[in-house]
């Protein structure tokens, strides 16, 4: 490790996270929401895709079980746009978190997701990504103020006590 | 690996190269660390962070735990948790060292009037404010204009840098400090008027002129050297090889060492080392007389 590089995370936090999500069928299917092994394997690797393209680094299981936990019960989610809708959505994740300036964390900006996906982006991932989050960068970058939204996404515990 | 090893005077300790195993080993329980380091700073509010901030962490971390001063093999069976530990203990007592080094140094600051040395010491006293000793422990937050006669290392880094460069500023204010303020600044405004707007490190030049007095067999408080005088340095050095040239130089920074009563070890040889970088300009400077007469 003469180099200042970051090595040997991909493979280990890969086999993580698709644990992760074969255990998250288990919460999700209620919903009519699972994932084949294909699909995990695929969100795997497109998460380490977005993670290089949007210049972040990511330790542990990541964002993407939180992720579909925070919108398994949305309305505009179906088993066919589920796997899509999640990768889509990741994508959006890591590139916002860096383009606010580290200004907003994870459940924050899961919660704002959520709360426009479902609300003005009426399930468009597009308006989500283009239209809603880009506003809202560019309202902090701008220094002007900003809520959290009311609406949370539920946690591991407080779905366990549903 | 380097990093690891390093010591605080800048030197490099050579330790033998990791085995594979170990390399792999230590490899592993720096990435573990390194997911706790990130956790810790992002306070749990994230589970990402920006390459570049994960780079410094992975920097401050390996530079923390080098503090220890282990060997591959015993860095790769080590709990580095506990390494990272002792190490942050390590520097802590350091940055005491350090700001008592800052506070002789800014105590005996030459009373010249250069900007430059002033507005870094100035730096040096916000480094100790903003240095994050928890996160960034590698970085160096502040900014180190007035170069030293003999630079610190660029492979140093934190409090070890500043250790080192502030020792150094020690050197050569006790240097400075053996002439009179009168024959400095009369020195610095005759040689180089703009002395006290300028970065230029006032040590080299004054060594210069005190060494060349010393050849010269001419009285060294002054700091004036005569006509005569760079003549016959002139005359010495264009029949000196350069292995002579070193040697020469090296006795009149020794001579010169004992004429001003510098005892310690460090100031003596600071002395020879900047004397010895005199060489080649003497050597330019009898090369244009030729080429000119």
């Amino acid at each position: 490790m003469d180099e200042m590089k970051l090595p040997a995370l991909a493979s280990l936090q890969k086999q993580q996270m698709e644990r992760e999500l074969s255990a998250l069928n288990e919460k999700t299917s209620r919903y009519g929401l699972t994932l084949s092994q294909r699909e995990i394997t695929e969100l795997a690797e497109g998460r380490m895709e977005a993670l290089q393209s949007s210049g972040r680094v990511e330790f542990g299981e990541g964002i993407l079980p939180r992720l579909a936990l925070a919108f398994c019960d949305s309305p505009y989610l179906n088993e066919e746009n589920y796997a899509e809708s999640l990768g889509e959505l990741q994508e959006c994740f890591y590139y916002y978190k860096s383009a606010a300036g580290e200004r907003f964390a994870d459940e924050e900006l899961l919660s704002m997701m959520r709360e426009a996906f479902d609300g003005e982006a009426q399930g468009s991932l597009e308006y989500l990504a283009d239209t809603t989050l880009a506003e809202l960068c560019r309202a902090v970058n701008r220094g002007e103020e900003w809520e959290a939204p009311g609406r949370r996404p539920l946690t591991w515990r407080q779905y366990e006590d549903e | 690996m380097n990093e690891l090893m390093q010591a605080a005077d800048g030197k490099i300790e050579q330790q033998p190269p990791p085995t594979e195993e170990e390399r792999l080993a230590i490899e592993k329980k720096c990435m573990a660390l390194l997911a706790r380091r990130a956790a810790r700073y992002s306070m749990g509010d994230s589970t990402s962070l920006p390459e570049d901030t994960a780079l410094r962490l992975l920097r401050s971390l390996r530079y923390v735990v080098g503090q220890c001063g282990l060997s591959p093999t015993a860095l790769a069976a080590a709990d580095w948790n506990t390494l990272y530990e002792q190490g942050l203990a390590c520097l802590h007592t350091k940055l005491d060292q350090g700001r008592k080094l800052y506070l002789a140094a800014h105590a005996t600051l030459p009373d010249v009037g250069n900007r430059s040395l002033k507005e870094t010491m100035d730096e040096i006293a916000d480094f100790f404010r903003r240095y994050d000793v928890r996160y960034f422990a590698a970085e160096i937050p502040c900014d180190i204009d007035y170069q030293l006669c003999c630079p610190v290392p660029e492979e140093l880094c934190g409090i070890d840098y500043i250790i080192l460069y502030l020792r150094r500023i020690l050197i050569e204010n006790d240097f400075l400090h053996r002439f009179s303020s009168q024959a400095l600044i009369a020195f610095l405004e005759r040689e180089m008027p703009e002395y006290r707007e300028l970065i230029l490190n006032l040590y080299e030049p004054v060594a210069a002129m005190a060494v060349g007095l010393t050849l010269a067999r001419e009285p060294v408080e002054g700091l004036m050297l005569t006509q005569e005088g760079r003549q016959q340095i002139a005359q010495q050095f264009l029949q000196l090889q350069k292995a002579e040239a070193d040697t020469e130089l090296t006795k009149a920074a020794w001579a010169l060492a004992g004429h001003l009563a510098i005892t310690l070890p460090q100031g003596r040889e600071y002395l020879i080392s900047a004397a010895r970088e005199l060489r080649p300009r003497i050597m330019a400077a009898l090369n244009r007389r030729e080429a000119f007469s």
